[in-house]
């Protein structure tokens, strides 16, 4: 349908989805519609104002790796940088010969201050470390994938600042009673995390699985 | 003796690299498991040292919440 400008032409939308827009003081153009799944967007570079673009996306968490746990140490190297914190899953984690606690060491450095504690029917503890990794303390039963934890590393990739650090973890202590832990803290690094390494002092893993998150 | 192994997955690429520990990584593994050790041996003295004194607290008749009463 033809659209009668201020300056006395007329522009005709004449395709689906043509917008007929105001390009400049009484005058007016047609943008024509964008691609699919595109959303109608302010940009005052363009000829109308107007532009296509993809909706930006919202917050949320992207899986960016799933590594099974074998061996003496699993590190996750290369780390993704675009993302705001890091959250890791550690599941089912168990040992071969020994019972032992999970450790985790940011970009391979013992340089995390955290308190938190641990405790279950039999008991209660407080944990205090310092430039230490990252570990509850306390030693989960070998053979018993109960155990899990989940590490969330907080604007990792920023640099000139430390990074804070959560340890949320349960599982099944060396006598047998089901356990909660808990800490929170500091990395003590200006650099942005781009490694860790998991491990535990049972020594070598026989089970157990790491996911990597990214959090907008 | 070989050393243990270690698994190194570049999240970047996705490749998972199985092999044994270089000598300089096991060292440093070795240097964990002792600090963790010590951590926790230290951790454990701690606790015994506190509940050897709250039994020597009780054969006086005397209890945490009575120290904390006097402002100890």
């Amino acid at each position: 349908m033809p659209i009668t400008k201020a300056s006395g032409n007329a522009v005709t939308a004449a395709a689906k989805g043509d917008l007929v827009v105001g390009s400049a003081t009484n005058d007016s153009s047609v943008l024509a519609v964008g691609a699919n799944n595109t959303v109608l967007t302010a940009d005052s570079t363009t000829a109308t104002g107007l532009k296509w673009a993809a909706p930006a996306t919202g917050g949320g968490m992207t899986l960016l790796s799933t590594t099974s746990l074998s061996g003496a140490t699993v590190t996750l190297s290369s780390i993704d940088q675009t993302y705001t914190h890091l959250e890791l899953y550690i599941f089912k984690y168990t040992n071969l010969s020994s019972n032992g606690a999970l450790i985790v060491k940011p970009n391979g450095n013992n340089n995390v201050q955290a308190n938190g504690g641990r405790n279950n029917s039999n008991s209660a503890a407080v944990a205090i470390q310092t430039d230490t990794a990252i570990s509850p303390g306390w030693n989960t039963l070998r053979t018993n994938a109960d155990n899990a934890a989940i590490i969330t590393i907080y604007n990792y990739a920023e640099t000139g600042k430390h990074k804070n650090i959560t340890y949320v973890g349960g599982g099944v202590d060396t006598n047998s009673a089901y356990t909660g832990a808990f800490l929170s803290g500091i990395i003590k690094t200006d650099d942005a995390i781009t490694s860790v390494d998991i491990f535990s002092n049972g020594g070598d893993f026989n089970g157990g699985t790491v996911k990597l998150y990214g959090v907008k | 003796m070989a050393n243990p192994m270690i698994t190194i997955h570049n999240v970047k690429t996705n490749e998972v690299i199985e092999r044994e520990m270089t000598d300089a990584e096991f060292a440093i593994r070795k240097a964990d498991l002792e600090a963790e050790l010590n951590r926790k041996t230290e951790a454990e003295a701690k606790a015994q040292a506190k509940a050897a004194a709250q039994a020597k607290l009780a054969t006086l008749g005397l209890t945490v919440e009575d120290l904390q009463a006097l402002g100890l």
